[in-house]
């Protein structure tokens, strides 16, 4: 990596700048035993809601199947 | 309400046995801290160049990083997924930004702990690099967190510290203790004044032992700066110098100095300032 070439440095928040914990509180309020490991794997990358309310989209017209809803993508 | 229809969708989805309010109070407090030492480098680091940020992130935890954590101010940009729309990996979120700067991705380093998305940011041009993950903190990394950061961003940073604190297991509350980067050489202080201070205790502490616990994670870095020529590591307990060259292969040679008698007061950690010229000499 060259000084010179670079002049914007682009920084992932969780993990890099800033410290995330919870995953193992989440896990104590699944129903079911889960790694930590694949609790994150799972919530960064199959989760429906989280990308859902990660892009912004998570609007008041998706509250009838957020209620009943049980792991079916959206 | 967006809150609430993402906690419901949240506690159906996983089957929480929790309420919907309960998983909220729990994922405001989710982001605990800014790494140690990301305030200092940050404000190094922008003295120098444009600082910005790409994040999947929400409307809950943003707020809290911003304000409660003390992000807000520290970088140039903040690209957020809830606010721009687009999550990382997506080819998108890192064309949204480049168009957004308004520079070409060979202008840009992107750091992030997530493979996926440092693969997703090489394939548009952009220099990426991993940093720690969760899976690296589970398995003891040789260098994490700021410090790991600290060191792929060298080249910019130039000549400079890397807290000590993600550095060496032990040393995980010496908030103060940092590693020099001095041209091609990595130098440790480990004055510490008590054993108990490295997490070992009285007559079991081994000062000699630690110094090689950190000479290992030296030789890490070391290895991911292939410059690097040379580490030292200086221990007050018992006056011991370690002082390892890191060309032709690793090895280590150590010279001790008296345990007691004449008092040599230069290493102490009251005396870093002082000393650290006298460093610099001693490893150019």
């Amino acid at each position: 990596m060259a000084s010179h070439t670079h002049q914007i440095v682009l920084f992932d928040l969780g993990g890099v700048l800033v410290e995330v914990e919870g995953v193992a509180a989440f896990q104590r309020m699944l129903g079911r035993p889960l790694s930590q490991e694949e609790v994150w794997k799972r919530w960064l990358t199959a989760s429906a809601w989280v990308s859902t309310f990660e892009s912004g989209r998570c609007t008041q017209r998706y509250l009838p199947l957020a209620s009943w809803q049980n792991g079916v993508l959206l | 309400m967006h809150t609430e229809v993402f906690a419901t969708g949240i506690v159906a989805e996983w089957g929480l046995t929790v309420t919907a309010e309960a998983f909220l109070d729990d994922f405001r407090n989710w982001p605990t801290r800014l790494f140690p030492g990301v305030r200092e480098m940050l404000t190094l680091l922008a003295r120098r160049c444009t600082l910005a940020c790409l994040s999947n992130t929400n409307s809950i935890h943003w707020p809290h990083v911003r304000d409660t954590l003390g992000l807000n101010g520290l970088l140039h940009h903040y690209y957020l997924s809830h606010e721009i729309g687009h999550l990382k990996p997506a080819r998108a979120a890192f064309e949204h930004v480049l168009a957004d700067l308004g520079c070409p991705p060979s202008c840009v380093v992107f750091l992030d702990d997530n493979q996926l998305n440092v693969d997703a940011a090489q394939a548009v041009g952009i220099q990426a690099y991993r940093t720690v993950g969760i899976v690296e903190v589970q398995t003891a990394p040789a260098v994490t967190g700021t410090a790991r950061t600290c060191l792929v961003l060298h080249p910019l940073l130039g000549n400079g510290s890397v807290p000590v604190q993600d550095l060496a297991p032990g040393h995980e509350h010496h908030a103060g203790k940092l590693a020099y980067v001095v041209k091609n050489h990595v130098v440790v202080l480990d004055a510490v004044r008590h054993a108990s201070d490295v997490g070992m205790r009285g007559n079991s502490h081994d000062a000699s032992a630690l110094s090689a616990f950190l000479i290992e994670r030296v030789k890490v870095i070391a290895g991911a700066l292939k410059n690097f020529r040379r580490a030292v590591v200086l221990d007050e307990i018992n006056r011991n110098v370690v002082d390892a060259p890191l060309c032709r292969g690793w090895r280590r040679e150590s010279r001790a100095r008296p345990a007691c008698g004449r008092a040599d007061r230069r290493y102490t950690s009251r005396r870093y300032t002082q000393f650290l010229p006298r460093l610099k000499c001693l490893v150019c």
